[in-house]
């Protein structure tokens, strides 16, 4: 089964440097992004530094042979106690750590810290998908739109051909020909730009779906939904679900818990400070002056502590204010598409027929302005463009909100651990 | 005789801990039956209360999270898990089954309410009910996992 799977990622990597497109659909987005993400990756590889950080911690613990200090100390001995058995007093720290509350505290803290790192990771991860996903719905809809262009690029070509007929026949006044090639001209750029634009988003998406940068991608489409059957969404029906499952604000809790044991940390300092890391997300405490024995600067480091802890209630605050107005905002958004929806629907068909008409009259030898034909071809154009952002734009709030409650793909968070322990490297 | 006397209370004196554990893990085991009573009256409570808001979304989260919460404890403790064996194996399946449990009725009930367009509002753990049911069948023993099984309101099938 290995080789199998082997064999297939040379073949597979093969094709990806010979250029040959690798065709992908939307739920490859969310196991690549998941899986090889570099940011996702190198933030899992955190998560793991801080669930060995606790086993650290707690091996710390535990008596340690510290070959220097015992030298020193029996050094002090001999030479009858120049430090005055304070190099003795200093081994209890290697030999019996366990009697030093501060490392105690820090254990405890590690931990918390930890927990808080898997939400940061849960965070980040729905952040890039989100954002991967987006990518693909902007390829998948612009590549739709390319392909309206070049739809009306042939349509305003046939209509350029029969004009410059009728100019020389002398049936359409002179320059009508020249107004239309100007039209032509300027959507044969819009074309070229959106390849260039196009290449740039699928290099971006490989990117974040942590693939080589030959890669070639060629995207399957998206199933759009029925906006027409859908209902309003109502901003309270989302509002405790969002602020429920939102790391962001749930990762504040075990910062401020873990504040708590910092202040232990600190009161308890005279019996010896702790020299244990608080692991990659302790960050957030760096700035307290925790000093060994007891002195007169314990109560303005408790004082600090203290004022921390506000900070962070300040700022969970601050996250939970600042997800309920996305989710206002998100809510609104998606009720006016569902609102546009109809009408843009209508325009679109009305445009059709419009160009239809006049084409169906052309057939039939009337004589009309053909600039009039063009106009129609443009509002077509114009419609469908319209119709096909808002349909789009709908997908991407829709998985925008399904983000901030973490519903759908979001609700299927990579174990990180496992991640790590099965060396699934970018 | 005095031996005798002297072994009997040294061996009553022995067990007396073990026997003192063993009591507190029944207590424990019969709060924590309670405590899932508590919380499947809270939410059927708020289950007909729609649109759900925050209260009702609590009570809701918190039946599910309370199962869950009662595997991990069992699953975690295999001497509480034989004291809760042993007192589910004195319950009353028919009666005590639809206050513990929901009937695939409400549930699907449940689903429908917290359903909404394509999202789905309530806790992700609501949708996972089967399985945490399946996970609190791995805790019992075999006899009471085969009592749990066929009495109906416990069984798994009825839930889709």
């Amino acid at each position: 089964m290995k080789s199998i799977v082997t064999v297939l990622s040379v073949v597979l990597g093969f094709n990806a440097f010979a250029g040959d497109p690798q065709r992908i659909t939307l739920s490859d987005v969310s196991k690549k992004v998941s899986e090889s993400n570099f940011s996702v990756y190198q933030t899992a590889i955190r998560v793991y530094q801080a669930k060995e950080a606790v086993k650290a911690a707690r091996g710390n613990l535990l008596p340690h042979l510290n070959l220097w200090d015992i030298a020193g100390a029996a050094a002090d001995i001999y030479t009858g106690g120049g430090t005055g058995g304070a190099g003795v007093v200093g081994l209890i720290s290697d030999i019996v750590p366990f009697l030093i509350p501060a490392n105690w505290f820090r254990v405890q803290e590690v931990k918390l810290l930890y927990q808080a790192d898997q939400l940061g990771y849960q965070a980040l991860w729905a952040n890039e998908l989100m954002s991967a996903k987006a990518l693909y719905m902007h390829i998948v809809l612009d590549e739709t739109l390319r392909q309206n262009v070049l739809e009306n690029i042939e349509e305003v070509s046939k209509i350029h051909k029969i004009v410059q007929m009728r100019e020389l026949l002398g049936g359409a006044p002179q320059g009508s020909a020249r107004e239309i090639e100007i039209r032509l001209l300027a959507l044969q750029e819009d074309k070229r730009s959106m390849e260039v634009l196009l290449q740039e988003e699928k290099a971006q998406l490989s990117f974040a779906m942590g693939m080589p940068a030959q890669t070639n991608l060629e995207l399957s489409t998206v199933d759009l939904p029925d906006l027409a059957t859908l209902e309003a969404l109502n901003y309270d029906d989302f509002e405790y679900r969002a602020v429920d499952s939102s790391p962001e604000i749930n990762q504040y809790d075990y910062f401020i818990a873990a504040s708590d044991y910092v202040r232990r940390e600190t009161m308890y300092s005279f019996l010896g400070a702790s020299s244990m890391s608080r692991g990659a997300g302790g960050g957030v405490f760096d700035n307290i002056p925790v000093t060994p024995g007891l002195g007169f600067g314990t109560g303005p480091s408790m004082r600090i502590v203290s004022a921390q802890k506000d900070i962070l209630k300040l700022q969970k605050e601050g996250a939970e204010e600042v997800i309920k107005r996305q989710l206002k905002l998100l809510v609104n958004n998606y009720n006016l598409d569902l609102e546009n929806y109809r009408n843009l629907k209508k325009r679109t068909d009305l445009a059709k027929a419009a160009l239809d008409q006049l084409f169906e009259r052309l057939s039939l030898g009337e004589n009309f302005d053909m600039l009039t034909l063009v106009e129609a071809s443009r509002n077509h154009l114009s419609a469908a463009i319209s119709f096909y952002s808002v349909q789009y734009r709908f997908l991407l709030n829709e998985d925008k909100l399904g983000r901030l409650i973490f519903h759908g793909d979001y609700s299927n968070l990579p174990n990180a651990q496992k991640q790590i322990e099965e060396g699934r490297k970018p | 005789m005095k031996v005798a006397k002297i072994v009997m209370y040294l061996s009553l004196f022995l067990s007396a801990p073990g026997f003192a554990f063993g009591q507190a893990r029944v207590r424990e085991s019969k709060q924590l039956l309670k405590l899932l009573e508590a919380k499947k009256g809270a939410l059927m409570g708020q289950i007909n209360n729609l649109p759900y808001r925050g209260d009702q979304q609590a009570a809701i989260k918190g039946y599910f999270e309370n199962i869950e919460e009662l595997n991990d404890t069992l699953s975690g403790d295999w001497r509480l898990a034989k004291r809760f064996n042993e007192v589910f194996e004195g319950l009353d399946l028919p009666t005590s089954c639809p206050k513990l449990w929901l009937d695939q009725e409400t549930y699907a009930q449940l689903l429908k309410n917290c359903t909404k367009n394509r999202f789905f509002l309530c806790s992700e753990k609501v949708r996972k009910y089967e399985n945490l049911r399946e996970n609190f069948k791995k805790q019992l023993t075999d006899e009471n996992r085969s009592r749990f099984e066929k009495t109906k309101g416990c069984s798994l099938q009825e839930v889709q």
